[in-house]
């Protein structure tokens, strides 16, 4: 299904892999995406970002109503001591890598003590929640809509912005905006263009 | 709408309120911190062929302590 995916949309979807390993998740929700999507660099996040849905108000309230998984790595409670993430982050990449620090989430200790491989850190693949399914399914149907040939960000967020269920609609509506009014923008602010 | 320093703020102040919510939370993300931090450099130290009494002694622990807790993962021996 991702073939017709562009690069930046296919990124969007692996951003919020990276976002869910750093929360401690086992799940790719849909706010992870919504996450991905306000973090990304395009017009649709800085649509969003004008309207103060920024990265960091998405994780704030993200983590006001669902709370971190097992070995989250929570940016405002660690800000609050006065340690900065982004920069111990940064470090941490330079010396091991991109992802290093998001992708080596400990976990929990099977019991009895398993020997197996499986209990090592979270470094594979974390599974997309039927909702989030539903959504690159409703992606694919967005771009349909408007016979284009290429799937983006814009059809990408449209589609997420018209799931009326699931945690992004109590995040926008905490953030004070609709989802609903936000996929109207960017619906006609791409007539406007094209 | 708070930016993201006017709540990073906020929060600092809390801890400064002795808020049992914002100073538990920070443990518990300061501790996800050094757990991952250790997976990492205890992997690189074994991956450069330190013995797990070497990687033990840096870590102030016994080097069972951290056989147990690391020799799951790779480098077992």
């Amino acid at each position: 299904m991702f073939e017709r995916f562009t690069a930046d949309s296919r990124q969007v979807v692996l951003d919020a892999q990276a976002f869910a390993r750093r929360l401690g998740h086992r799940w790719i929700g849909t706010e992870h995406i919504l996450y991905a999507l306000a973090a990304s660099q395009s017009d649709i996040s800085e649509l969003l970002r004008g309207r103060d849905v920024t990265p960091q108000q998405v994780e704030q309230e993200f983590l006001r109503l669902i709370g971190p998984g097992h070995g989250a790595l929570d940016r405002d409670a660690l800000a609050a001591i006065g340690i900065d993430l982004d920069t111990v982050q940064a470090r941490i990449e330079a010396v091991f890598g991109p992802d290093a620090l998001v992708s080596c989430a400990p976990q929990r200790r099977r019991w009895p003590r398993s020997r197996r491989q499986d209990c090592g850190p979270v470094t594979g693949h974390i599974p997309l929640t039927k909702r989030s399914k539903k959504c690159l399914e409703l992606t694919v149907r967005e771009a349909q809509a408007v016979h284009s040939g290429s799937i983006g960000m814009a059809h990408l967020a449209t589609a997420l912005l018209g799931i009326p269920d699931g945690v992004p609609p109590r995040i926008l509506a905490a953030i004070g905006v609709s989802g609903i009014d936000l996929r109207a923008e960017i619906l006609s602010r791409r007539r406007q263009t094209s | 709408m708070l930016t993201h320093m006017e709540s990073t703020l906020e929060l600092a102040e809390g801890a400064a309120d002795n808020d049992p919510d914002i100073g538990l939370r920070a443990v518990a993300a300061l501790r996800a911190l050094t757990e991952r931090l250790e997976i990492l450099q205890v992997d690189n130290a074994r991956k450069l062929g330190w013995s797990w009494q070497e990687i033990a002694t840096r870590l102030g622990v016994t080097k069972q302590t951290v056989h147990r807790k690391h020799g799951h993962r790779a480098g077992r021996r």
